[in-house]
């Protein structure tokens, strides 16, 4: 005998074939979620309007919606220019960071210059292992990011999608984690050299501008790392559904 | 047969002025005379690869049902791009003509 609990009938929503198909588009677009919001809601309009449009009333909308194709077929199309635009993010984010991290440390050696910032023995020998480090980190970071931002600008995404372009993909956004990696050892190269001066010095007035200009770094470095694991994360998704 | 030309055939289609993706589809069936149905499907990438490319600007507007609606229209690189298109497709379909013994037609004037 069915117990009350289980023969107890929960209420039943009519589903919607569009909304539902609309979901699993975005669903399987979730690598690109700005990709996946518009086209849920074009593809919504669409089926809507196909449906409106056909002047037989024998077409079931189930009909309309198996006539615009499977889901995931259609989110294929979208994987190269996907995969290009999430380089092109992640090329520009780490050119910004690197613009970013340049700023800061100018703004830190003009600041030295200005106040007259005395240079301890200490330092000085700090500065003789610290400086080439940092300098070479940075030139690194540099010369990684303008290679990337190259790449995705002169870049055209293939129609449809081809594998050799996917692993160009993503060479690139390992450039660009080289580019993060890079910009974290300079950061973490000043902020030995600066704290250093600040350990020196005290808090004082002087000590803001360098302060802020680290924080801003660490904000910077820190940001980027985190966006380039997100795209990291969301290409291997979308080489995943390519495979 | 489609294959290659689809981004001027959408070019085409838009050329008459703004439209949604099911409104492309449509013109371009009715101005193909029904030669051209399109699996559905097919049309929204080739929109935003225009998009990307700069022939196409598109905007969100409110369609009479209420509903949110991407709408497209051409740019003046589109505009030039779909002259080229044009330019490159009567110059071949004439060189057809001749291999078939159809007379030539007169040179397209350029649309710039």
């Amino acid at each position: 005998m069915r117990s009350a609990a289980f023969s107890e009938k929960k209420p039943v929503h009519p589903r919607d074939p569009i909304a539902d198909f609309g979901d699993a588009v975005a669903r399987e677009l979730s690598f690109d979620p700005p990709l996946a919001r518009r086209l849920r809601v074009e593809v919504e309009d669409h089926l809507h309007e196909a449906f409106a449009d056909r002047t037989s009333s024998e077409t079931a909308l189930p009909d309309v919606v198996h006539a615009f194709g499977d889901p995931r077929a259609f989110a294929r199309q979208f994987l190269a220019m996907a995969l290009l635009s999430l380089a092109r993010r992640a090329a520009a984010v780490t050119a910004l960071a690197v613009v970013g991290m340049f700023g800061a440390m100018e703004a830190r050696a003009v600041w030295y210059g200005w106040v007259n910032w005395p240079v301890s023995e200490r330092l000085a020998a700090a500065n003789t292992v610290g400086h080439p480090v940092d300098r070479f980190a940075f030139a690194l970071a540099a010369a990684f990011a303008l290679s990337g931002l190259v790449y995705v600008v002169t870049r055209r995404a293939p129609a449809p999608f081809r594998a050799p372009f996917g692993r160009e993909i993503e060479s690139c956004v390992k450039l660009n984690a080289a580019v993060a990696f890079a910009l974290i050892s300079a950061m973490a190269t000043e902020l030995v050299l600066t704290g250093i001066r600040l350990f020196e010095a005290g808090l004082d007035a002087r000590t803001l501008v360098p302060l802020a200009s680290l924080l801003l770094e660490l904000a910077v470095a820190g940001g980027c790392v985190g966006y380039i694991l997100i795209v990291m994360r969301r290409c291997s998704r979308v080489l995943r559904l390519a495979a | 047969m489609l294959k290659g030309h689809l981004d001027m055939i959408v070019l085409a289609a838009l050329a008459g002025g703004p439209a949604h993706g099911y409104g492309v589809i449509q013109e371009i069936k009715r101005r193909s005379g029904d030669a051209f149905d399109l699996p559905e499907g097919t049309i929204y990438p080739a929109l935003h690869r225009l998009e990307k490319a700069g022939y196409l600007a598109s905007h969100w507007s409110t369609a009479e049902s209420g509903r949110k609606r991407r709408v497209y229209k051409m740019t003046r690189r589109g505009e030039r791009a779909l002259s080229d298109h044009r330019a490159v497709w009567r110059r071949f379909a004439d060189a057809i003509g001749g291999l078939f013994g159809e007379k030539a037609r007169a040179p397209a004037r350029s649309h710039r």
